[in-house]
């Protein structure tokens, strides 16, 4: 009994990181019923970004600030570029696409960076690359490598490190933030005005091209936030880190209810305890089937997920 | 000049052609109304006026600015304001949040959207009484005014309005009617109004226009097409 408490609070913390991804997937579905398979691997290019940024010597702020940037524009580029041209050719066609997205950007940071995990401080491979950059990483000892806070409550046995209560308390900021955002700013009301009904949103006035790139961008940003998280967590990123908590951040916001904000983060705090309690039980076999596994329970009891609303449409 | 200036516009959707070289056009004041029956190419004249479907041929001019190459926003802040066919309110929102998005287009003070919001319920006295409902729970004819009513929060120069009566129970189709009508004398709004129910469209409108199959088939004063034979045996049933 006393396992099980302790499994759940150690859920929470890789459940929020789901959460963070889940956001961007539930956004941008949200807009424009799209589910964009590459956003996982923006989670991953968010975290070399950033982990690359502090280890040429940025503080980790800075490093984070230019990474929700620098990623949220290439989320921006990606939706013009390749799914814009594709709005009116139905749904099969922007999805096969993002799927294509997905694997590009997976196999291109492979070809670049190496295949191998890359931990804090980050290096450049050997090859033609380090040649160029090699020189501008400065010495590992001089750097300033953030850390996630190593201390513990331990209560009556029961242990909470820090660490995983700031990632958990982070998670419910930013969704709290970006729920507070739609509802009470302009451009929030206009993308909440897109997801409910699209044509009403650009005959009262929402911009539909400039509010898509903004739901882009802002998804992306939060998937970098999760990859610093991530980052430090582990202290080691990799190509395919998009691929398997992208999957399972998909997953938790289908399962929270896709398009509902509060549903993301449910959703990913479930499928993050769910697999701590497989671990905890001698299970972890089965860790990774256990987001998909739940998916497939809820929808066949909810389809709409936990907090997503079924409503009859009136015509 | 005209406030809306409509020359030779043609739409397709791929093969087919919904507007074939249509030209009208709406003077400030006046109520227009499009009749024809389903599928004449009435809301699809609605749609491509607010830009929400390119014309592939012809000239829209409002205000005298172009705007058939502008987006639908653009559109909507130069003062054309669609209220469209089957309303689409939005379902999640409550009727004051839907009557606050209609004035996305217009940022404007608190005092001043308080001040439209009370000009709309004086209009649809309905609407404030379910000012915190959500807009789903309301019936197809509180469903309509909260449309027009949102459209009315963009202080529109002209209102588009689309198929004002599909749906909605006779006594609510007169009750909105009226109300286009006091729209229109009183605060000298100007309407173009597509309508399938042409009796009652020509009741009120000033001018019309009757589209056949994507064509303009026959124009003039509402009054006298009320009374034209062809126009009676097509679509006044008599």
């Amino acid at each position: 009994m006393f396992d099980l408490i302790q499994y759940l609070v150690d859920g929470l913390a890789v459940g929020s990181v789901y959460a963070l991804i889940a956001l961007g997937y539930s956004m941008v579905f949200g807009v424009l019923q799209l589910v964009n398979f590459a956003h996982g691997e923006l989670f991953m290019v968010g975290a070399y970004f950033v982990m690359y940024a502090i280890s040429l010597g940025l503080p980790w702020p800075v490093a984070l600030g230019l990474g929700m940037c620098f990623v949220g524009l290439f989320a921006v580029a990606m939706e013009r570029l390749c799914y814009k041209p594709l709005r009116g050719a139905g749904k099969l066609a922007p999805l096969i696409t993002a799927v294509g997205l997905s694997l590009l950007l997976q196999n291109l940071v492979q070809a670049i960076l190496g295949p191998n995990p890359q931990s804090y401080p980050a290096r450049v491979p050997e090859g033609k690359l380090s040649q160029f950059f090699g020189q501008y990483l400065p010495d590992p000892s001089q750097l300033q490598i953030p850390h996630l806070p190593d201390g513990l409550f331990d209560w009556n046995d029961l242990v909470i490190r820090h660490r995983d209560l700031m990632i958990f308390t982070i998670a419910v900021f930013v969704t709290l933030g970006l729920e507070l955002f739609l509802r009470k700013t302009r451009p929030g009301r206009g993308i909440r005005a897109l997801a409910l009904q699209p044509n009403a949103a650009k005959l009262v006035g929402v911009p539909f091209d400039f509010t898509i790139s903004m739901t882009f961008f802002i998804g992306a940003a939060l998937a970098v936030v999760a990859g610093l998280l991530q980052g430090m967590a582990d202290n080691q990123v990799t190509p395919y880190m998009g691929i398997s908590s992208g999957l399972k951040a998909f997953a938790a916001a289908v399962l929270g209810g896709i398009g509902v904000i509060p549903g993301a983060l449910l959703g990913g705090l479930v499928l993050g305890i769910a697999e701590r309690l497989l671990v905890g039980y001698d299970l972890s076999t089965y860790k990774d089937g256990a987001a998909f596994f739940i998916l497939i329970i809820v929808l066949l009891l909810r389809p709409q997920g936990l907090l997503g609303k079924a409503r009859m449409v009136k015509v | 000049m005209s406030l809306l200036q409509v020359e030779n516009l043609t739409v397709r959707y791929g093969a087919i052609e919904a507007l074939r070289h249509i030209s009208f056009s709406v003077n400030e004041g006046e109520i227009v109304t499009f009749v024809g029956s389903n599928g004449a190419g009435k809301t699809t004249t609605m749609r491509t006026l607010s830009g929400l479907v390119r014309a592939s041929a012809g000239k829209i001019r409002f205000k005298g600015v172009g705007i058939d190459t502008l987006a639908s926003h653009q559109i909507v802040k130069l003062g054309l304001v669609q209220s469209p066919e089957g309303r689409l309110v939005f379902p999640d929102l409550s009727v004051k949040e839907n009557l606050l998005l209609g004035a996305f287009a217009r940022p404007a003070s608190n005092g001043e959207l308080q001040h439209e919001l009370e000009h709309v319920f004086a209009l649809f006295p309905r609407l404030k009484e379910r000012i915190n409902q959500d807009a789903h729970t309301l019936s197809g004819g509180e469903q309509q005014m909260l449309a027009i009513g949102r459209a009315l929060m963009a202080k529109p120069a002209l209102l588009l309005l689309d198929e004002p009566s599909l749906g909605i129970a006779p006594l609510l189709v007169q009750q909105i009617f009226q109300k286009i009508v006091e729209l229109n004398k009183k605060q000298g709004t100007t309407i173009l109004l597509a309508e399938q129910n042409a009796r009652m469209a020509l009741k009120i409108a000033h001018r019309a226009y009757v589209l056949e199959v994507g064509e303009i088939v026959q124009q003039g004063v509402a009054a006298d097409l009320l009374n034209d034979e062809r126009l009676q045996k097509a679509y006044l049933g008599g």
